[in-house]
């Protein structure tokens, strides 16, 4: 897979669009959610997927082996940065907002399997949307580093390749960034009750 | 409801490396002795848990529309085939052969011309020499193979070229080339003009065993460096051109 990936690659960067394309399809999911996630709208996040496919191919010559995933993703970083801080300049959108409307954007999520009940469904509906919710109140080097590990499946070294930090502050904006997202969980009452009562009792 | 426990910075820390299993052994049994014992400590472990897993648990969104791009419009704005492929390559090799072709042409005329008027190409051969050649020491001169002669020449003229790739942004093909090969044709004549540069009193200091110009061999030795210096002109003239190409 990666050897495929670095022929497609290494083909793209002799001029072949359609080996480029095929790089495209193969991480648009994922560079899609990425930037979702960090910027919180659909339209955004789609125009910064496109921004990012242009760019990388644009500066394919730059990529010199190692992982493309965590260079494309690097990219797609900067990209969304680049969009937050316009915001912050001219702030016509606040993220909140966004995230509010984000639920229209989303697909609706389906009944997992049928032992399911409606009371779980609704729940982990529920959680998904704070979740979501929690996600946009973060700092945003918080934000990223969340999203790049447990949305995105990336290993601490992935991350720190991709933002160019050191193992210790990943570590440090993961585990507040969780501890946030916790407190948040906490305070709608979402976190499974057993863990909420242990203290309780 | 009661207080939700509060973590220090450095456990809160450690119970999120736990879940990602990125503690050492040692670490790792500490944390799981600790989790047994403190109560506290267990359930924040349990609520951050339950919160990666809400998180892993999210569902991917699909994305909206295909972002493959489209080769037409990609072509029209710029393509990424900077690395030079073979036919890139013949393209440069061509302007090279081009260059050096043209190089040759003036040289032949000026140096038809210049044998005519040999009293007028004195000031600028000792410019030229020394531009190309400061370090001759004449009293070397002699024990110097005439094979070695051609050597302190090539290290100038490969040198000269890299030095002014580094810093060509500004520099024009044609601004880098004219001086140059302006100066060419009066190195043809030298060995008649040769000897008095060479004793020049600038350079007597340097007793470095810098070989000179072979006096032995003139006409071979002169074309020689000639040539090294016509092939850095087209050297640096194509890279340039493909500096500027590729930005």
């Amino acid at each position: 897979m990666a050897n495929e990936e670095l022929r497609l690659v290494m083909v793209a960067q002799r001029g072949d669009v359609e080996s480029f394309n095929a790089l495209v399809r193969l991480y648009e999911g994922r560079v899609y959610n990425l930037c979702y996630r960090l910027l919180g709208d659909a339209d955004s996040a789609a125009d910064a997927t496109q921004d990012t496919f242009l760019s990388a191919y644009r500066h394919l010559q730059a990529f010199r082996g190692g992982s493309f995933r965590s260079w494309l993703f690097r990219i797609a970083t900067n990209v969304c940065y680049d969009i937050l801080r316009a915001r912050q300049r001219r702030p016509a959108v606040s993220l909140d907002a966004s995230c509010e409307t984000a639920g229209e954007d989303t697909p609706s999520l389906q009944i997992a399997d049928t032992s399911e009940s409606p009371d779980e469904f609704a729940l982990r509906r529920e959680l998904a949307r704070a979740i979501e919710a929690g996600l946009a109140q973060l700092p945003v080097d918080q934000r990223l580093v969340v999203v790049l590990c447990d949305l995105q499946g990336l290993t601490y070294e992935e991350i720190a390749d991709v933002l160019g930090a050191n193992l210790g502050t990943i570590k440090s904006r993961l585990s507040r960034g969780r501890a946030r997202l916790r407190d948040l969980l906490r305070q709608e009452e979402l976190l499974p009750l057993r863990f909420r009562h242990e203290g309780e009792e | 409801m009661t207080t939700p426990p509060q973590l220090n910075e450095h456990d809160l820390d450690l119970l999120s490396a736990y879940l990602d299993d990125q503690l050492s052994a040692d670490e790792r049994r500490a944390v799981e002795r600790r989790l047994g014992d403190e109560a506290e400590l267990r359930q924040a472990y349990e609520e951050l848990r339950a919160t990666v897993q809400a998180l892993r648990d999210l569902e991917p969104l699909r994305p909206p529309r295909s972002f493959t791009l489209d080769p037409a419009k990609v072509a029209a704005q710029r393509p990424p085939a900077v690395r030079l492929g073979w036919r890139r390559w013949l393209q440069v090799a061509g302007v090279f052969a081009g260059v050096l072709i043209a190089a040759i042409g003036v040289l032949n005329v000026l140096g038809s011309m210049g044998a005519g008027a040999p009293a007028t190409a004195e000031q600028p051969t000792a410019e030229v020499m020394m531009a190309v050649a400061p370090t001759e020491a004449p009293g070397l001169r002699e024990s110097v193979p005439a094979a070695e002669a051609a050597t302190p020449p090539i290290g100038d003229g490969v040198a000269a070229p890299s030095a002014l790739d580094n810093g060509s942004d500004a520099v024009s093909p044609q601004t880098l080339a004219t001086p140059e090969m302006a100066a060419l044709p009066d190195v043809a004549p030298q060995p008649t003009v040769a000897p008095p540069a060479i004793s020049s009193p600038g350079t007597a200091d340097l007793a470095q065993p810098t070989p000179a110009v072979a006096p032995a061999t003139p006409a071979g030795g002169s074309n020689v460096i000639l040539l090294i210096v016509i092939v850095a002109v087209a050297v640096l003239a194509g890279g340039v051109w493909l500096w500027r190409r590729r930005s």
